[in-house]
């Protein structure tokens, strides 16, 4: 079959033809490739936006609450988005409750077993309540139509809009949180010098190049995992939640690995918390918006659930730890969590998948 | 101080040679002088059957060596013992590395010095790297000697004052070396710059994150705190301290970047003596200023 790019990444329908014609190793392959885009693409993106930031003069904290904040997060966002506008709910709603697991099951827990990581009790105890508060409203507002008797739940366009409404507000309120925590002067950072900008050129460059790259990597991933969903006999969501949302979880697995090898594991707490809320907000937000979102019924019974058994164990552990530390047996539980979540998606679904 | 200096009478063991000559040393320090003959050549030529005349060739080459570096050791250790050191003179055969070791052991010797040959990456995958493996195993202090790229000064020229780099982290390794440096016999002109590097997490900005951190922020001015602690354990005895803050990447970066901007010659840091499973993990910083920087560097280890 001769098929160009740019007819492979525009025309869906070929799209879908050309991953259902190679072998399961390639589409392996061809997934690896699209979350290596993703993850690399979002960090060129993020170094491009934040050097023209810093050209506008704009303060650092502001820097840091928003395009940094977003940044590990972009490209769960466009394989969400991607998806649902691709007309696969299930890829684009599993992958955002997949990473909240992913992130506080896998990664948080991980970093605990290896590191000792200092319980914040500022950040915690104000973005961490947002944290828990997002996933419980997503929960709230998913089992709304269900209670009304509903005979297919949908998280309505509506929803979508209110939780970007909130990430508007929640991206402020870190703002605010940011300035009341720093014990450090703000203009002592001018003693380095001005930031060391490179060529606006390149910023843009990176900004734009790093766009196409998530964009590219998100395009070819939703039918790929689609295709691998189809042949491992399991639904999209469990897919998406489990191999799709590790892969999107990238950023903040390499973040939290830097974090400990260099010796600062608590910048971890802060970007996992933060990257939980965004994951609702933001993930699930974008993609609401950009279609009405289908809730499979695994959802409800599975992937829910688990998402909060995560997130109260978290919440659980903060309240514990009055030593101002996480223990490590804490993070053996995080990430027995998430070792039994992923083995149940598989193990629970494989029979009652349901191929197209 | 027990110092054990490694020659094998190439340029780059006369560089180890002139440093230790010019090095400002505690006190007065015994030294051993050792040459390793790397007989390996030797022996598989032997394994082959030779001819008589062969044979006596090999055994003429085998002893034009052996003199060469003793009359090697005999000159450098007078030249040392002019400096008021007691020397003792060492040659022996084997592997290099394996008999450096043992030397240190036998001898309990406190600092081997060493000269560095250089080699590119390729180079030390293929030939190995008496220095970097020395550094590795040996359980004393280890100084890598890197000639100037000038060259030393002629005798009698002036010499260049010291300007040593010390990297400090208030770990117990880095205090080791910060006692080092004030045991250094400085004169007027030498200096110590004490620099500590904060880790920064580069990808996806996270540095900016960092920087608002307030576990961070606390983190740098116990740093800072902490530099301060050492400059003034450092004033008495050294003529002019100063201090540097750095943020970067990478320690090891920063370290050499730090020694190219003070334009340092001796770039002194205490070993975390690492696992060979925590280098493989982590990397070892030390290795790497010892491989990357531009002028000699002191290892310190505890004994």
């Amino acid at each position: 079959m001769e098929v160009s790019l740019l007819q492979l990444l525009g025309d869906v329908a070929v799209l879908h033809e050309f991953v259902a014609e190679l072998s399961t190793a390639s589409l392996l392959g061809i997934i690896t490739v699209c979350i290596v885009l993703l993850s690399k693409g979002a960090d060129w993106m993020v170094d491009g936006v934040v050097d023209l930031a810093e050209r506008t003069g704009l303060p650092k904290i502001v820097i840091g609450a928003t395009v940094v904040s977003l940044g590990t997060t972009l490209p769960e966002a466009f394989v969400s988005v991607m998806a649902a506008y691709m007309g696969n709910p299930g890829l684009a709603l599993g992958n955002g409750v997949g990473s909240i697991i992913a992130d506080t099951g896998l990664i948080f827990g991980l970093t605990c077993v290896l590191a000792t990581v200092p319980v914040n009790r500022f950040i915690l105890n104000r973005t961490g309540w947002v944290q828990v508060g997002a996933a419980v409203l997503l929960v709230a507002v998913a089992v709304i139509p269900l209670l009304r008797g509903d005979a297919e739940p949908v998280l309505e366009r509506w929803v979508g809009f209110l939780f970007l409404l909130l990430l508007v507000g929640y991206l402020y309120i870190t703002y605010v949180w940011a300035r009341q925590g720093s014990v450090m002067v703000m203009g002592e950072e001018e003693e380095d010098g001005p930031p060391a900008l490179t060529g606006i050129g390149r910023s843009w460059l990176m900004v734009v190049g790093g766009l196409v790259m998530i964009a590219a990597g998100a395009r070819v991933l939703v039918p790929a995992a689609s295709e691998i969903a189809l042949r491992f006999g399991v639904p999209d969501d469990v897919i998406a939640a489990t191999m799709v949302a590790f892969g999107t979880s990238l950023p903040e697995l390499m973040t939290a690995i830097a974090a400990v090898r260099k010796g600062h594991p608590e910048i971890t707490v802060g970007n996992i918390v933060g990257a939980d809320v965004l994951n609702c907000l933001f993930v699930i937000g974008a993609a609401a918006v950009a279609t009405p979102l289908a809730i499979p019924e695994n959802f409800y019974h599975f992937h829910f659930p688990a998402m909060l058994v995560v997130l109260f164990s978290f919440r659980a552990f903060i309240s514990m730890n009055r030593s101002g530390v996480f223990r490590r047996w804490q993070g053996f539980w995080l990430l027995a969590v998430y070792t039994v979540y992923v083995v149940l998606g598989y193990a629970l679904n494989v029979e009652s998948a349901h191929p197209v | 101080m027990k110092i054990l200096l490694a020659t094998d009478g190439s340029g780059y063991a006369d560089a180890a040679l002139e440093f230790l000559l010019r090095f400002p040393f505690p006190v007065s320090s015994p030294v051993i002088l050792l040459t390793v003959i790397d007989e390996r050549a030797f022996v598989d030529a032997e394994s082959v059957e030779l001819t008589q005349a062969q044979s006596d060739e090999l055994h003429e080459v085998r002893n034009t060596v052996r003199e060469e570096a003793q009359a090697f050791l005999d000159a450098a250790a007078q030249r040392i013992a002019a400096r008021g050191h007691a020397v003792t003179v060492q040659l022996r055969s084997g592997d290099i590395t394996g008999e450096i070791l043992a030397t240190v052991e036998e001898a309990a010797v406190d600092l081997v010095v060493v000269g560095s040959h250089g080699h590119t990456p390729v180079e030390r995958f293929l030939l190995g790297d008496v220095s970097n493996q020395v550094l590795m195993y040996a359980p004393c202090s280890v100084l890598i000697v890197k000639q100037p790229e000038a060259g030393w000064p002629q005798p009698g020229a002036q010499v260049d004052p010291w300007r040593v780099l010390l990297a400090y982290d208030d770990s117990a390794p880095s205090r080791n070396a910060l006692e080092l440096c004030a045991s250094l016999a400085l004169g007027e002109g030498d200096s110590v710059e004490v620099v500590t590097a904060l880790l920064l997490i580069t990808g996806f900005r996270q540095d900016i994150s960092q920087h608002l951190n307030p576990v961070w922020q606390q983190r740098k001015i116990a740093a800072r705190a902490a530099l301060d602690g050492a400059v003034a354990r450092l004033r008495g005895s050294v003529p002019e301290v100063t201090a540097r803050l750095r943020e970067g990447a990478s320690s090891s970066h920063e370290i050499i970047a730090a020694a190219e901007a003070a334009g340092s010659n001796l770039i002194v840091l205490g070993s975390k003596g690492k696992s060979a499973l925590q280098r493989f993990l982590r990397g070892s910083t030390t290795g790497k200023v010892a491989r990357h920087a531009p002028c000699s560097v002191l290892v310190v280890r505890d004994d």
